[in-house]
């Protein structure tokens, strides 16, 4: 505290300089890739050249002319809901049992939700290519949406989790006293008092599967094509300009999920400013 | 109007350690009762009981003889103040002090008139728009109260309702919650370890220590009639002074300090000669007057003297004998002495009490 107040007043030095350049270049770098996408979706010709020549919305277009990609955005936006929705009707009551309850076996059972965030991808893959082709379930859109959920699960759980710990547990007492049952306080009170928590939490899972590439291209067919999956056949036979426009229209959708974070976020922090007389 | 409630042999325990082991209370309709004891004593454990938070693994809650031991808290119609106010923070005042009664499906109608009744009861009318966390720790804590009263139960369970605030508030909170108390004749049960915010405001306390209640009774009776040195270093300052009982002339009793001394008069109790106890004086029950003064009292010498405003507290060694600590009023008609001075010193021996040791 004492440091920042007492700070020394803005000075350009060279030291100053260098760490500007350096991380003016990093973030070049960061950006570039996605730049070049956005950049090239726009350009007019069939080439991938680089600034564009002519700028037009002709790829869009060919975009949406192909029932191909309309079906797999469709895909894509279906599944990556419905694994949200699944996500969050089960990860929530564990991430609350998991932060609340007082249970033998707890800290296990909270080990095995979490383990699919840091099992490798290609290992739970290969399991579940394993299980799967027992089942039957190769190339059927259930597949990808047990595997996507298995992936977006502790997701939701670390999210909600700590905020549900972070919730000063005398609310529900509070609710229980006024006459709510468990369920009513559940849904009147301690729901809404983590709805921050809850929309980030619906947002990465959604992205979690909009994004996901490698179980899919393990576990689908032709039945079950995704945005990123139909990029990645596209390109193993040519180079099809359409494709940055399609990455580009992925990038839109992240950053929209992001700025949804965002402002749950930030209406959290505006009610703490208030808080704190 | 009030709820009696009656505790039977209340027990719970967390693995080895015994939280609260057997509690039995008897409090009548619009009673005001202190569950008071340091921090760890069991007075949290015993209140969650009673709100059914905490299953009890042994022992009887009765709320207005009907068993509810086995209920849960939704079911008990009895209001709990938090000490730290819990209100629901995505709610605004009038919808937090709305909630019991959209809990009991009250009429819409019914709940506005109600709810604005309960705010203006606790000095809030007119801020039901706001959130809580627009209020200050104060208004906060009379939201909590409002909510807590707004479906008129019985019985009120309050743990450290003023811990959080800071003196001046606390003082007006008390009588807020005095005024309160008289004016709805409900049955409260308050948990403090503030022992003034206890003699203040309670018809009885209890007095906790490791789970158990050591003494219940009247601010008086604790204060006067300690059952044992726990209770009398608890409450208020005192002298205690260790050794045997002796006969003090016809029918008193008397103690003989173990450090040596004179005999000090006390009030005979059940204790007999020979026994040993501990001696109690409280510091404003002794006079102080000039060594050659008339009259009786023990021969003393002025150790200390220190000057608090009203009252000055001297240290005095009686002859031969252990110290005394006594509190005399700052007023030209009480005898003024000096540091080093020889004095007398008096009490009625019904003021001093002797305890089983
Ligand atoms: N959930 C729990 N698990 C384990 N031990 C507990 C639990 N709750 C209370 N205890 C123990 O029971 C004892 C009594 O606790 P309790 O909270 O009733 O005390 P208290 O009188 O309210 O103290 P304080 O003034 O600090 O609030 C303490 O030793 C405490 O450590
Ligand atoms: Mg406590």
């Amino acid at each position: 505290m004492s440091l920042s107040s007492a700070a020394p007043p803005p000075r350009i030095n060279a030291g100053r300089s260098a760490l500007w350049l350096l991380a003016g270049l990093t973030m070049l770098f960061l950006l570039a890739p996605i730049a070049v996408i956005i950049f090239v979706s726009f350009n007019d010709t069939t080439l991938f050249s680089f600034p564009p020549s002519r700028w037009s919305l002709r790829w869009y277009h060919a975009l949406w002319e192909s029932r191909a990609w309309r079906e797999a955005g469709w895909f894509s936006l279906w599944l990556a809901s419905l694994v949200a929705l699944a996500s969050l009707l089960i990860g929530v009551p564990a991430a609350y049992g998991l932060a609340k309850g007082r249970f033998r076996g707890r800290r296990l059972a909270e080990a095995l939700l979490i383990s699919p965030m840091v099992v490798p991808v290609i290992v739970l893959a290969l399991g579940l290519y394993m299980l799967f082709s027992k089942l039957g379930l190769i190339g059927t859109p259930t597949s990808l949406f047990l595997a996507h959920t298995l992936l977006a699960l502790p997701v939701v759980i670390v999210i909600v989790g700590a905020a549900f710990r972070r919730l000063d547990g005398s609310i529900e007492l509070a609710a229980r006293s006024c006459g709510a049952s468990f369920p009513r306080a559940f849904w009147h009170i301690v729901l809404p008092a983590v709805r921050p928590a809850l929309i980030s939490a619906g947002a990465f899972a959604f992205l979690t599967s909009f994004d996901e590439v490698v179980l899919t291209l393990f576990l689908g067919g032709p039945r079950t094509t995704t945005l990123p999956k139909k990029i990645w056949e596209s390109v193993k036979f040519e180079l099809d300009p359409s494709l940055t426009a399609v990455s580009t229209i992925l990038i839109i959708v992240s950053i929209a999920a992001l700025l949804l974070v965002e402002l749950a976020r930030r209406s959290r922090i505006q009610r703490q400013a208030k808080e704190a007389p | 109007m009030g709820a009696s409630l009656q505790i039977n042999s209340l027990g719970k325990s967390y693995g080895p350690s015994q939280a609260v082991a057997s509690v039995s209370l008897d409090i009548a309709a619009g009673e005001f009762v202190s569950l008071l004891g340091a921090s760890g004593s069991g007075k949290t454990t015993t209140l969650m009981m009673i709100a059914g938070f905490t299953p009890p693994d042994a022992g009887e809650i009765v709320l207005d003889g009907q068993p509810i031991t086995h209920l849960p808290p939704e079911r008990r119609g009895i209001g709990v103040v938090f000490q730290n106010y819990a209100l629901f923070p995505h709610m605004n005042v009038a919808r937090n002090v709305g909630f019991p009664l959209k809990m009991r499906r009250v009429s819409a109608a019914d709940t506005a008139r109600r709810v604005t009744e309960a705010l203006a009861r606790v000095g809030l009318a007119g801020l039901g728009e706001r959130l809580p966390a627009q209020l200050s720790g104060g208004q906060q804590q009379r939201v909590a109260l409002a909510r807590a009263l707004v479906y008129e139960p019985g019985l009120l369970l309050m743990d450290e309702p003023l811990g959080a605030l800071d003196r001046s508030l606390r003082e007006t909170m008390k009588t807020e919650i005095r005024r309160l108390h008289r004016q709805l004749g409900i049955t409260i049960v308050y948990v403090t370890h503030d022992q003034e915010e206890a003699l203040t405001l309670s018809d009885r306390i209890a007095l906790m220590d490791r789970g158990r209640i050591v003494q219940i009774g009247s601010a008086t009776d604790l204060y006067e009639r300690p059952v044992n040195a726990f209770v009398a270093g608890f409450i208020g300052e005192s002298t205690m002074i260790g050794g045997k009982v002796v006969r003090d002339g016809e029918a008193g009793q008397a103690l003989l300090p173990a450090a040596g001394g004179p005999p000090l008069p006390a009030r005979p109790g059940a204790l007999r000669e020979g026994d040993t106890a501990t001696f109690l004086l409280r510091p404003e029950k002794a006079s102080l007057s000039a060594a050659d003064a008339p009259g009786s009292g023990l021969r003393a010498t002025v150790q200390d003297i220190v000057y608090v405003g009203e009252i000055s507290r001297l240290t005095l060694r009686l002859d031969g004998g252990p110290e005394l600590t006594i509190k005399q009023p700052n007023r030209a008609d009480a005898y003024q002495a000096r540091i080093g001075e020889a004095v007398k010193i008096d009490w009625a021996p019904d003021d001093a009490v002797l305890l089983a040791a």
